[in-house]
């Protein structure tokens, strides 16, 4: 059994200096030989004796001693916490002189070992005190008396002051130690990680809030290690990644970096207290991205020429931590892909060996600046994880090429006008495509171009023309597929962008089921008669112009429908596109039974037949009432498919010797005059579109707002329009003048530049 | 041997964790047995006793929000625990004691209505939900010792009045029989107060104050009573907002809505605004006619037939900086030289709309700022008068509407508001035409800040 | 289970949970570690001992306040002078002892007991007058008959009309 230590404590009455002398013991072996370990007795003993003397303020029953003893109402305590303070300075006086000699690795254990021998003395101190925290130091803190602490916060105060702080003046010799540590571990060296987060942990427990000493507090931990930790690490970081580039290439100095930074994160989260990872990581990417931005940058070019994706991948993360890092990237990529493009399509328009830019294959064409987009949308998708911005830029470049290119020159018709044919080209019915799907998805890569056309007025122009011919001339792939194209075009721009297309596939129906009807109607027909009524306001067609004789054949046939639909329709009229129907005829006159199929045109000249073997021009102008200058044309076709024969001027002979394979002959060839006025014909309908519609966009706005200032006016319709086309400043100005004229818009009176509604 | 006293075995700390948990008034009589325990209470070198006894009853001073002393706010100012505790305590008492013989008394109780006014005041800004200790033991005094119902001395009508205002008739639920002829009383006094066309002239710039400038507690506690009886008037299904009321809406920043910093006093948003008005020949009548046994005579408001119309509509504000002020920028500059400069609470300029029942109505501009006496005073210029002619089947609207329109050129009114900065109770105030002549109509209304996002239905209850 | 030794040098064994409501020894099983050793506790005598128990044994494994919990600011606003019902009935004694369990619950440091015996004595204050308090208390009125005018004066603020 040890000795009682009982029989030594002092009586509750105990003055001071017994009361100390006792406690002073304890508190010692407490200190330095917790080792050894403390009994029931020990501590409840040390406990009573401070709660004792701190309990010692009360009445006092001697009523001898009269007013001069009414000190009792004040609490007792400030003689114990001064004691208390002059033992750990001594305590810690003597801790420090050892640390004298002592540096660097050595040091630190020395400071780690007594820093937790202290800290669990000072808690086990804190807990027998703790009534002496509980009501003196409560009371002298709510009073607002500053320095006053509860006993541990007060022993980590003397660590700072007597122990800390004057080691620290000597060549910041902790820190010091600490920041030689890490440079050794960033060289490749083992360290021991375990002893320098015990260090830099008790340089956040010394902070100290003064209003709260339970909070936390890293004043010291920033002052004492982050401010010379982050000194160092810029330091260290700028020598190397000097010598660095010095020696290695830049995708060799991608690699570099990210590990370090790699490196740092860790660092922070196995020794360093985490408030320190924003100000250390953004350093780091200071040092080793900003620094060398300008030599990424520059080095970028050549990463996207040779398709370096893990280079630009890697570039694309570290440049993304710094806010300035992507922008010009951006910018060199726009440029590098408007390039591509132009590239692409000048290449194309070599090829043909010609600089006329007619003769552009569109499938050629469209696949050319497919490639392009497909093959740098993977870049954005691969290497800049879709960025937003680079989305963009893609974007952005993509516009520029494919409305102005070395194939269209300065117009900007050109692309959407090849991007409608080839789109004619696959939705008619002898296209390669061999699924449905292949087909599909061509369609939408004729969408992924038409989101860059700036004129989609222009594509729907010719689109629609397109179309009409395809339903008129029934050459169309499928129903399906049209309507599958015509969706995605309705998605993309809109339900009115879409009417008139929609509005001809309800023609075409409704023409099927009147031609049933006509049949029924009368089912002893001697000719097989088929109709089309189309809305004249939703078709792209016009009719021929001249006068046209209907041959006595089929003129029953003729007055039948225009009577029958009279009927029906009353009030509607009729316009016959003599131009765009076709006829069959059979041939009786040769040995071989032959089914021409012509146009309306040719069926004209070829029934004179029937009577004649032989007949002029001035007669064959005559009967028909077709111009001669078509005239001549249609004969040169039937002259050239040998069904007349053409021996003398202007006299035109029946064949009797005409041979052909096919018992179906085609002799419905477009004629050279149709050709060329597609084009034309259709960029014209365009212009007339436009001014319509910037009219009903300015009346649309004014409307809206009363009135307006000229050039706010502008670029409301500017704004407003050019989802379908880029309107001229000019085509606009015109605009107004018009609505001015029709009075639909009045100039303010006193006001320049202002124009108001007039309802 | 004499019996012992046990209290010679507790230290001082202990003696201390006794009293805290009695009445103020309990510790006076302790301290009063012998010279130990005086000293315990009276001579200590600390606060800690009266600052116990303050916390455990009233919210910690160190946490008010004071107006006034708006200067940098540097160190808050030592606080004497001991002497708010008896203040507080005395005032209590004074409170519940026999009210006979006010004069006798005269002293005591304005201290003791300055001192509840000042409690009112030092509540802390509205914040975690926690109710206030200051106005709910305000509250539970004045509703307990009825002193607010007693007859007061002439000197201390304002501060009753203050008192009543903020309170909003939380008191007078009119269960009882003698609450309801409280509140006839009230209704009438208040409707011949806000009515009577000599309440509003040059020495008070046509708005509740008094001639020093000060706000005229009376006149705002007679407009609070004109709307709110009006309002319990209405059937329940008209009603789909009620001005927040009692103590606990005074609190500073109570209002709903989220604000910019620079928006102190809580302007941009939306808001819903009471008007309460009289049939514009009635206001003639009484005035001047000699019909109720004379001019403003309290007799006109006890015919069966009179009653009062009451409006509410939206108010949408927005900050602006004092350049874009347009139709009020000749009002707002001969007004200006009146303003203190605060560098704490500038002066904030607004403009926005207003939407009645029937769509938008009028724009409107004013400015919002803390005057010397410490109160938030609103200041709004409309364009156009609101239509504000009830037609009561008695008149024709239209023309009556018309003379109006053609009299005015628009319409300024006063507001005051009523507890803290961004108080939830909002603002109450008195429109009239900009032009202040005689004769023009005058009548109450209750501006309070709704959530950006409400959607009640507005009202128009034209008689 | 732990063996409490008390002044007069009387054995008391309880269950751990029960003596850990006293967060003096709850804390010294923390810091030493637990044994057989007795626990001297110097400070109580065994009859306030027994009542302090019985308390600790009623309330057991109820929830303790937290350690830092001396943010007067929340305890402020809760003060009542209320008291459980079993509470009110565990603390009806004499004066001694009621005087002595405060002094042993500060001790011992259980925070909820001590409230109680202070409440119960505030409560015996309530509503008296100085004398009728001096008597309950046998407390001696020490003043001079001028400094009874200067107390008189001095608690003016507190005075029914």
């Amino acid at each position: 059994m040890s000795i009682s230590n009982d029989s030594s404590m002092p009586p509750a009455t105990a003055d001071l200096a017994t009361t100390w002398a006792f406690l002073e013991e304890g508190v010692d072996h407490i200190m330095t030989k917790l080792q050894t370990g403390v009994s029931y007795s020990k501590y409840m003993s040390l406990y009573t004796v401070a709660y004792n003397y701190c309990t010692s303020s009360k009445i006092n029953t001697n009523n001898e001693m009269g007013m001069a003893n009414r000190t009792g109402a004040n609490l007792m305590g400030s003689d114990l916490y001064n004691n208390l303070i002059r033992y750990f300075v001594v305590h810690l006086r003597s801790l420090r002189e050892q640390t004298d000699g002592s540096q660097d690795e050595a040091l630190l254990r020395y400071y780690a070992t007594e820093w937790d021998r202290y800290t669990t003395g000072a808690n086990y101190i804190n807990r027998l005190f703790t009534y002496l925290n509980r009501h003196w130091v409560k009371r002298e803190r709510d009073e607002g008396r500053k320095n006053v602490y509860p006993v541990y916060t007060l022993s980590l105060v003397q660590w700072k002051n007597n122990l800390f702080v004057p080691i620290q003046h000597k060549q910041s010799k902790l820190a010091g130690a600490i920041l030689r540590l890490i440079e050794h571990q960033r060289n490749g060296e083992t360290i021991d990680q375990g002893l320098v987060k015990k260090v830099v942990d008790s340089f956040v427990s010394l902070g100290l809030d003064e209003a709260d000493p339970n909070k936390a507090c890293l004043d010291v931990y920033k002052e004492h290690f982050e401010t010379p930790f982050i000194e160092a690490t810029d330091k260290y970081y700028k020598k190397e990644s000097e010598a660095f580039l010095n020696e290695f290439t830049v995708s060799e100095y991608l690699k570099k970096a990210e590990e370090r930074l790699r490196e740092e994160e860790d660092r922070v989260d196995r020794y360093l207290n985490q408030q320190t990872r924003k100000t250390l990581i953004s350093k780091c990417e200071h040092v080793l991205i900003r620094e060398h931005a300008e030599l990424m940058w520059d080095s970028f070019q050549n990463l996207l020429d040779f398709d370096k994706d893990e280079d630009l991948q890697r570039m694309y993360a570290l440049l993304s931590r710094i806010p300035e890092g992507l922008e010009p990237l951006r910018k060199r990529f726009e440029e590098h892909v408007k390039k591509s493009g132009m590239a692409a399509v000048a290449k194309l328009v070599g090829e043909g060996g010609t600089t006329a830019t007619e003769s552009v294959d569109p499938k050629a064409y469209v696949d050319a600046l497919l490639e392009v987009h497909q093959k740098n949308s993977e870049t954005v998708v691969r290497s800049f994880r879709g960025e937003a911005g680079f989305v963009a830029s893609l974007d952005k470049a993509c516009r520029d090429f494919v409305n102005r290119n070395a194939a269209t020159g300065t117009s900007n018709a050109k692309s959407p006008e090849l991007l409608a044919k080839h789109a004619d080209l696959l939705l008619r019915k002898n296209n390669k495509m061999s699924e449905d799907s292949d087909l599909e998805s061509a369609l939408n890569r004729v969408m992924t171009l038409f989101k860059y056309l700036e004129d989609k007025d222009v594509f729907q122009s010719f689109y629609s023309t397109r179309l009409s011919k395809r339903l008129i001339h029934g050459v169309s792939a499928s129903d399906e597929s049209e309507s599958s194209m015509i969706s995605k075009l309705k998605e993309a721009c809109g339900f009115e962008y879409t009417t008139k297309l929609q509005r001809m596939f309800t023609d075409m129906s409704l023409s099927k089921d009147l031609t049933e009807a006509f049949k029924e109607r009368h089912p002893d027909q001697d000719i097989s008669f088929t109709i089309m009524v189309l809305g004249t306001n939703f078709w792209p067609i016009t009719s021929a112009g001249h006068d046209f004789t209907i041959p006595s054949e089929i003129m029953p046939t003729y007055n039948r429908f225009v009577a029958y639909y009279g009927v029906k329709h009353s009030g509607r009229k009729l316009t016959w596109l003599w131009n765009y129907s076709k006829n069959e005829l059979r041939t009786n006159y040769l040995n071989q039974k032959y089914i021409l199929m012509t146009s309306s045109y040719q069926m004209a000249v070829l029934i004179q037949y029937n009577k004649h073997d032989t007949l002029s021009l001035q007669e064959l102008m005559t009967v028909t009432s077709i111009p001669q200058q078509l005239l001549t044309q249609v004969l040169e076709l039937l002259v050239k498919a040998k069904i007349l024969i053409n021996e003398e001027t202007e006299q035109y002979d029946l064949n009797p010797n005409f041979k052909s394979k096919k018992i179906r002959v085609n002799l419905n060839q477009p004629i050279k005059a149709e050709v060329k006025t597609e084009t034309s014909e259709v960029l014209k309908n365009v212009d007339e579109d436009r001014k319509y519609a910037i009219q009903a966009t300015i009346v649309r706005i004014m409307k809206a707002r009363k009135t307006m200032k000229n050039q706010q006016l502008i670029q409301e319709v500017i704004a407003q329009i050019s989802h379908r086309f880029t309107p001229k400043i000019t085509d606009i100005k015109k605009a107004i003048e018009t609505l001015l004229e029709k009075e639909y818009i009045e100039r303010v009176d006193g006001e320049r530049d202002t124009f108001a509604y007039v309802a | 041997m004499s019996p012992q006293n046990y209290w010679t075995l507790l230290p001082s700390e202990l003696v201390l964790s006794v009293l805290i948990y009695l009445h103020p008034k309990d510790v006076s009589s302790f301290s009063m047995t012998s010279s130990f325990f005086r000293d315990l209470v009276y001579s200590t070198n600390d606060t800690y006793l009266w600052r116990q006894l303050m916390l455990c009853r009233f919210d910690d001073p160190r946490r008010s929000y004071p107006l006034v002393s708006a200067g940098p706010s540097s160190t808050p100012p030592e606080i004497d625990w001991k002497t708010k505790v008896q203040e507080r305590t005395n005032a209590e008492i004074i409170a519940f004691c026999d009210h006979g013989d006010a004069t006798k008394h005269e002293r005591k109780r304005q201290q003791a209505l300055e001192t509840f006014v000042s409690i009112a005041t030092d509540a802390p800004p509205f914040g975690n939900g926690e109710p206030s200790l200051n106005l709910s033991w305000l509250d539970r005094v004045l509703r307990e010792s009825k002193f607010l119902r007693s007859p007061c001395l002439p000197t201390e009508l304002q501060l009753c009045s203050q008192l009543r205002a903020q309170l909003t008739l939380t008191h007078e639920n009119g269960d009882s029989e003698e609450d309801r002829l409280i509140l006839k009383t009230r209704r009438t006094q208040s409707r011949c107060y806000v009515y009577d066309f000599r309440r509003y002239n040059r020495y008070n710039d046509w708005g509740p104050f008094l001639p020093d400038g000060n706000v005229n507690w009376v006149h705002v506690e007679s407009m609070i009573n004109v709307i709110l009886m009006n309002l319990r008037e209405l059937p329940d299904a008209c009603i789909t907002t009620l001005p927040p009321l009692g103590l606990e809406a005074t609190r500073a920043f109570s209002a709903p809505g989220t604000f910019r910093n620079e928006d102190w006093a809580g302007v941009e948003g939306t808001w819903r605004r009471y008007v309460s008005f009289m049939d514009y020949r009635d206001l003639f009548a009484f005035n001047y006619s000699n019909i109720a046994s004379g001019p403003r005579n309290p007799s006109f408001f006890q015919d069966s037939r009179f009653c009062e119309a009451t409006r509410l509509i939206e108010v949408k504000l927005h900050l602006i900086s004092p350049d874009e002020l347009s139709f009020s920028r000749y009002e707002f500059h001969s007004s200006y030289t009146q303003h203190v400069h605060n560098p704490r609470y500038p002066t904030l300029y607004f403009a926005g709309t207003t939407r009645g029942l029937n769509g938008r109505e009028a724009d409107i501009e004013g400015y919002v700022r803390i005057a010397a006496d410490g109160t938030v005073r609103w200041k709004f210029f409309r364009e156009s008068p609101i239509v504000a002619i009830p037609n009561g089947g008695k008149y024709n609207r239209h023309t009556l509407s018309e003379s109006i329109l053609t009299a005015s050129s628009g319409k300024s009114s006063h507001g005051v508001q009523v507890g803290n900065i961004r108080s939830a109770m909002g603002i109450l105030g008195n429109y009239s035409t900009a032009d202040h002549d005689e004769g023009d109509p005058v009548g109450p209304f209750w501006l309070y800040k709704v959530p950006d996002d409400f959607n009640g239905k507005l009202l128009e209850n034209l008689l | 289970m732990v063996v409490l030794v008390t002044s007069d040098n009387e054995q008391f064994t309880a269950d751990k949970e029960v003596v850990e409501r006293s967060v003096l020894i709850k804390n010294m099983l923390e810091d030493v570690g637990e044994s057989d050793q007795p626990i001297p506790l110097p400070n109580v005598s065994s009859s306030v001992l027994k009542k302090v128990l019985e308390y600790c044994e009623h309330h057991r494994g109820e929830p303790l306040p937290a350690p830092d919990a001396d943010s007067s600011q929340d305890d402020t606003r809760k003060r009542t002078t209320d008291i459980s019902e079993w509470d009110q009935k565990f603390i009806t004694v004499d004066q001694e002892m009621l005087f002595e369990i405060i002094l042993a619950a500060n001790y011992l440091d259980i925070k909820s007991l001590l409230d109680v015996g202070c409440k119960t004595v505030a409560n015996m204050i309530k509503g008296k007058t100085p004398e009728e308090i001096r008597k309950l208390f046998n407390i001696v009125n020490d003043f001079t008959p001028e400094e009874e005018a200067q107390i008189k004066k001095e608690n003016e603020w507190a005075e029914d009309r």
